[in-house]
């Protein structure tokens, strides 16, 4: 389509859609009354009017909280499963809240019990990741432009490398090594390779790269190959390679144009790759020579089971399960509350449950829902009185050690 | 290292307003003159009322929180949309980055449907809803608030080059979008 054709077209789009709407009458008075609000919550002890209600307001709390922790308690499904690990706006008291402007990473027992803040004051951070033996996290920093790893054990948190053109396309991913001795790096300029050691306070070995102009890295279960998708110019294809790392030659397995490769997630048992392309959601064998469709859409997120039996992709407000082998959809699973969109699926370490995420129509996050393979057991993690405080965003299992 | 969502700190007058009334009657005034305006870009950016309203609101009250570091309320435009440009930047950064259709659709769009692309309005749509953050904000920036890349950069205190390239691949993706959703050549 001719650029100019499309200008014109999206200035129409806009005065159409955008043009002339105002702000709504609750928003008018919700933004005139910041200033007094503000106020209000740091000048009570002007007036004895207000000791008097936060008084009031503190004892109904503590009525409401020694109420709630009467209730029976929720059936916590994945406590044996160790941690989940989180990031989130940090209130006044230190524990996450659901609005902010920074954040911090967390873990929490998965029933929002035992909440540890790991981070402070470190900006913005994004894709907590643990290493596979449970012990680090590796997270983006986004304000600071750097990935770095923490470890839960010590709470030394170590730098491992800058990283520019965050906040492109694609998104940035962070994959530790089967190992936990090296963390893969890609954003929308190049892959690159870590070396950490294998502990969380040992010096770092430093930082290749191993790939320009490619991104969405994963490893192979061996943790001598790494799969990623080279991009061919801005938007017009890619190509998904597989890197030996080694020194051995590259492979490519497959080539698409008009369309970026998704991300590709190596089987555990390294026989399949799943990936996301024009086609849908495929599976191509590591050599090229085995490669099909499993799910005939070009949406939604995948995750393998920890066995390589499953492919869970999250579409609509649903998880489908594929057998790899099959070739065939098996199982439906309606994964969070009617209507909502469903994303992140993720497998527990034990691969009993599958937990995904849910948005409501306007992409806001609603919940974290876990669900068995087979479509039983469908409930929304609960977190008790602190439900609306814990969990904010996405968290992740912790592997199991 | 500066903040992403760190505001423009203009110094170029001293501050003229002091005491907390003062304070409260400029930002309220400022805040009534563009709220509307500013509601209309963050809807530009996010695609829907909910979410717009939530970032104008939350947008309003970082400002105030920064309050003391605007020293000359005639920069409060472009300050202001710093700060809402990057509260709508952080909102659709914690939202999900792939909203997953519904699998019937794909399906029915897979096996050919005759009604496919005839929407213009939701080609354009679909096709903005496909950028990444920093895409849907230079496109509303330059498309809805007519700013120049000149203007954006200034505003965004980003390189003319970097809004050059954001805007020149946002168009490149949406034109590439538009043209296989409706089946034109996407040369």
């Amino acid at each position: 389509m001719n650029e100019q054709v499309l200008e014109q077209r999206l200035k129409g789009w806009y005065a159409n859609e955008v043009g002339g709407v105002t702000a709504s009458e609750s928003l008018r008075a919700s933004v005139a009354d910041i200033p007094h609000a503000t106020r209000r919550r740091f000048g009570f002890g002007r007036s004895p009017a207000w000791a008097l209600v936060l008084l009031l307001a503190l004892l109904v709390a503590l009525a409401v909280g020694a109420m709630l922790s009467a209730r029976p308690p929720r059936p916590v499904i994945a406590v044996e499963n160790g941690l989940v690990a989180f990031v989130a706006p940090v209130g006044q008291n230190g524990l996450p809240v659901t609005v902010g402007f920074e954040s911090d990473l967390f873990v929490a027992n998965a029933d929002g019990s035992a909440i540890r803040r790991l981070t402070t004051g470190e900006g913005q951070l994004l894709l907590p990741t643990w290493s596979p033996d449970g012990s680090r996290i590796a997270f983006l920093a986004a304000d600071r432009a750097s990935v770095r790893v923490t470890d839960l054990s010590t709470g030394a948190m170590r730098l491992i490398t800058r990283v520019a053109g965050f906040g492109k396309d694609p998104p940035f991913v962070l994959a530790w090594s089967p190992d936990g001795t090296r963390l893969l790096i890609g954003d929308d300029t190049s892959v690159r390779i870590a070396g950490i050691g294998d502990t969380g306070t040992s010096a770092h070995v430093g930082v290749r790269i191993i790939r320009e102009h490619a991104g969405f890295p994963a490893w192979s279960a061996d943790g001598r190959h790494v799969v990623l998708a080279e991009f061919i110019g801005s938007f017009i294809g890619s190509r998904l390679i597989v890197v030996d790392l080694g020194g051995g030659q590259d492979r490519i397995l497959a080539t698409q144009t008009g369309y970026r490769f998704g991300p590709p997630q190596w089987s555990p048992d390294g026989r399949w790759i799943a990936f996301r392309s024009d086609r849908g959601i495929e599976i191509i064998s590591p050599t090229g020579e085995q490669r099909h469709v499993l799910v005939p859409s070009s949406q939604g997120e995948m995750a393998w089971s920890p066995d390589a039996s499953l492919l869970a992709v999250s579409f609509g407000a649903g998880i489908l399960t594929a057998k790899p082998d099959g070739g065939q959809l098996s199982v439906v699973v309606h994964a969070g509350e009617a209507g909502a969109y469903v994303s992140r699926p993720r497998w527990s370490p034990d691969g009993n449950w599958i937990s995904s995420d849910t948005a409501d129509a306007a992409g806001s996050w609603t919940g974290t829902w876990i669900v068995r393979p087979d479509g039983t057991g469908r409930q929304r993690l609960e977190t008790g009185p602190l439900r609306t405080l814990v969990f904010p965003v996405p968290w992740t299992w912790q592997p199991v050690r | 290292m500066q903040r992403a969502d760190a505001p423009d700190v203009v110094e170029l007058e001293p501050r003229v307003e002091r005491g907390a009334t003062a304070r409260s009657d400029s930002f309220q005034r400022l805040a009534d003159q563009h709220l509307d305006a500013s509601y209309g870009l963050a809807y530009a950016i996010l695609g829907n009322p909910a979410d717009a309203q939530d970032a104008t609101h939350d947008a309003f009250v970082t400002a105030w929180r920064k309050w003391g570091s605007l020293r000359d309320l005639s920069a409060f435009e472009a300050w202001f949309t710093r700060i809402l440009v990057n509260t709508c930047r952080n909102r659709m950064r914690r939202a999900f980055r792939t909203r997953p259709l519904d699998l019937s659709d794909e399906l029915r769009a897979a096996a050919g449907d005759p009604y496919r692309g005839s929407d213009d309005r939701a080609l354009i749509g679909a096709a903005l809803a496909g950028l990444s953050a920093d895409h849907r904000i230079v496109v509303a920036l330059r498309f809805y608030r007519d700013l120049t890349v000149d203007e954006i950069a200034r505003w965004l205190s980003l390189p003319a080059g970097t809004v050059k390239s954001r805007l020149h691949y946002a168009l490149i993706q949406m034109g590439t979008a538009i043209d296989g959703a409706s089946g034109e050549d996407v040369r």
